[in-house]
């Protein structure tokens, strides 16, 4: 008690309020411009809070973290751009609803999406943290394989008529995300000598160029179809009352992937928020079709992506193991303050734990607050004559591109990226296959080598490591359920 | 687009389109995996776990049967039917694209940026000046404000004017 006591004590001092609001609204408008997010977000104010004290430094980076993942949600809604790769899945209905004149309604519900879904996760992790993280410390190479291979499965699998198409996605992916260094023993593969790629293809040009440049391309290509259909100015507009009968369970199922993704290392928002979707896809079977402007696509994957937040944080603060690049920024903010994440962080500065619990919870309310108040905002946006608009997309789109990593070959990468992401869709090809297995290539790839050299092709270890074996159930019954069912289907029809 | 939905003639152009481009990708994949030398199948048997041509090697070779599989058997859709007025506007934006990068690098970003903003709208069919101009000096006035004031980042200046 005394802990939380001192914890609020902490949050509520007016400079650590300050600093969590400042935060949350320089994390929206960097999530909000396409091509920054939260890792720019945070490793730019990394250097500023070195002369600020703990509990307002905590503030800021987990406000950060937060609202810049939410912000990458205007975009993807209102131009089919996505302002964070987070986001991505996000952009597959929530542009269709800003198309047929629900772009209110689609921010409204992403940002309670992303609130729900971020204040759910902490409130699963102030109870069960140390649980869940015992659960994940158990996993090992070939557990976090199987995790992987799950989500692609379940990505490729999203649209059942086209999945041969999805799977030829997923292994374009998985290609470019061997370009440059083997992760395991640095040799160079697919580079044909060529040293600029020793570097590999980094994930921020390659999505803006899929999402943004080819849809500039083939915008140009057809003119006089509009992508931004809504002229009225935007306002908060809230579902029919009876939505919420599927959407707050949805909201619930898509936290908690969410928040079990944000668990396992190397999943992430953006993972995290395609599963979500996929499942959501699933199991929708009435209303609008899912790609075509649902508003449970956009709950779904705003819900998922900003759960992560919460459920990242388990294995970095009990083990000190950081899940990805965004998670290993804010450990180096915690220990540049002299906190230490581990199992002793519990222990020793659990008043610390508890701080940075309330900051997630005070960022997710300023989601609700700005997000909300900001709505109005981006009307002006879709104001903009298309010609405009698209130039705009251009021009952002390579500033935010190049200010990544300050490099003109990712400006080359978004060009082409473009191009192969124009093809792709005249090719019905779908893109969200590829960028999920890109953004798991790594961690499949280090995983299942390091399986196979610990068990070889011994299948028996499926038997011995139940998780593993009940990973691999799970992945043959998404592959089969649906099979089955139709066999059974049609096995009725014969009787 | 489906099959279906295409008249006859037209149908059947698209049906051979989409064979050809399935055989094109598969082809690629094959030459992509002889060249970079990634196919070596007694190394992926006998110590997979230390091969770094295990998982590109079997994602190309998986790429290559897809795409073969589908160029031969097909799975209902078909590519929508080749419009050269399309293609050639699709084509040139994205050359527009990658001059405007080039651009970016040796004129500098706000020149570049400056060309794109009032050159791009113009050819795509906006021709108010006014308007125009005022949209490119406020976005790269934000741009400045954001990016180079706010966040410190060094945008290129040209290479042309050092």
């Amino acid at each position: 008690m005394s802990d939380l006591s001192s914890a609020l004590n902490m949050l509520l001092d007016p400079v650590t309020l300050l600093s969590g609001m400042l935060g949350a609204m320089i994390g929206m408008v960097i999530g909000v411009i396409p091509g920054l997010g939260p890792a720019i977000a945070i490793a730019l104010a990394l250097p500023l809070t070195i002369n600020m004290e703990l509990a307002p430094s905590i503030a800021l980076l987990i406000s950060l973290y937060c609202t810049s993942i939410y912000g990458g949600c205007v975009p993807s809604i209102l131009l089919n751009v996505p302002g964070t790769p987070a986001s991505a899945a996000t952009a597959l209905d929530g542009y269709e609803m800003a198309r047929k004149g629900k772009a209110g309604l689609a921010l409204t519900l992403a940002t309670i999406g992303s609130a729900a879904g971020g204040i759910l996760s902490v409130l699963v992790l102030l109870m069960a943290a140390p649980a869940l993280a015992r659960f994940a410390l158990r996993f090992g190479p070939l557990e976090l394989f199987l995790v992987g291979a799950f989500a692609v499965t379940c990505v490729v699998l999203l649209d059942r008529r086209l999945y041969l198409r999805a799977l030829i996605s997923a292994l374009i992916g998985l290609l470019l995300a061997s370009v440059g260094q083997d992760p395991v023993g640095g040799g160079m593969r697919l580079t044909f000598g060529y040293f600029p790629l020793a570097g590999g293809l980094q994930l921020v040009p390659l999505l803006i160029g899929l999402f943004a440049i080819s849809e500039v391309i083939l915008r140009t290509a057809r003119p006089g179809r509009t992508g931004t259909a809504v002229t009225h100015r935007l306002g908060v507009e809230m579902p029919e009352r009876g939505f919420w009968r599927q959407g707050i369970p949805l909201i619930g199922k898509s936290a908690a992937i969410g928040t079990a993704m944000g668990i396992m290392p190397g999943a992430g928002p953006t993972a995290a928020s395609f599963v979500s979707y996929a499942e959501a896809k699933r199991t929708t079977r009435t209303g609008v079709p899912m790609g075509e402007g649902n508003p449970k696509g956009v709950i779904a994957s705003e819900s998922a992506n900003n759960a992560v937040t919460g459920g990242a944080l388990v294995p970095a603060l009990s083990l000190g193991i950081p899940g990805d690049a965004i998670t290993a920024l804010i450990l180096a903010g915690l220990v540049m303050k002299g906190v230490v994440p581990g199992p002793r962080l519990y222990l020793d500065q659990n008043d610390i734990v508890l701080l940075i619990l309330l900051a997630l919870l005070l960022a997710n309310i300023g989601i609700i607050t700005f997000g909300l108040i900001g709505l109005r905002l981006w009307t002006s946006v879709l104001r903009l004559p298309e010609p405009m608009v698209v130039a705009g997309v251009v021009v952002l789109a390579t500033i935010g591109t190049f200010a990544t990593n300050n490099s003109t070959m990712d400006l080359t990468v978004m060009v082409l990226a473009g191009a192969l992401g124009a093809c792709l869709r005249l090719a019905r090809i779908p893109i969200t296959p590829l960028i999920i297995a890109f953004v798991l290539a790594p961690m499949l790839e280090v995983n299942l080598r390091q399986a196979l050299v610990l068990y070889g092709l011994d299948w028996g270890v499926f038997l011995r490591r139940p998780i593993a074996g009940g990973l691999m159930l799970m992945t043959l019954a998404v592959i089969l359920w649906p099979l089955a069912r139709r066999l059974a289907v049609l096995a009725a029809n014969r009787r | 687009m489906s099959a279906g939905g295409q008249p006859g003639a037209q149908g059947q152009g698209s049906r051979v389109l989409t064979r050809f481009v399935f055989l094109a990708l598969a082809g690629l994949a094959a030459a992509v995996l002889w060249q970079s030398g990634l196919f070596r199948p007694a190394e992926w048997w006998n110590d997979p776990g230390n091969s770094a041509r295990l998982v590109p090697g079997l994602a190309l070779v998986a790429l290559a049967t897809t795409a073969l599989a589908l160029a031969v058997f097909g799975d209902g859709e078909t590519l929508p039917p080749v419009v050269p007025r399309r293609l050639a506007a699709g084509l040139a934006a994205l050359a527009g694209l990658w001059v405007f990068v080039q651009a970016f690098r040796l004129i500098g970003w706000a020149p570049a940026a400056g060309l794109l903003l009032l050159a791009m709208p113009v050819l795509l069919g906006f021709r108010r000046p006014l308007p125009l101009a005022l949209f490119a000096a406020m976005l790269i006035a934000l741009i400045w404000l954001v990016f180079v004031r706010g966040m410190g980042v060094q945008l290129p200046t040209g290479t042309f004017w050092r």
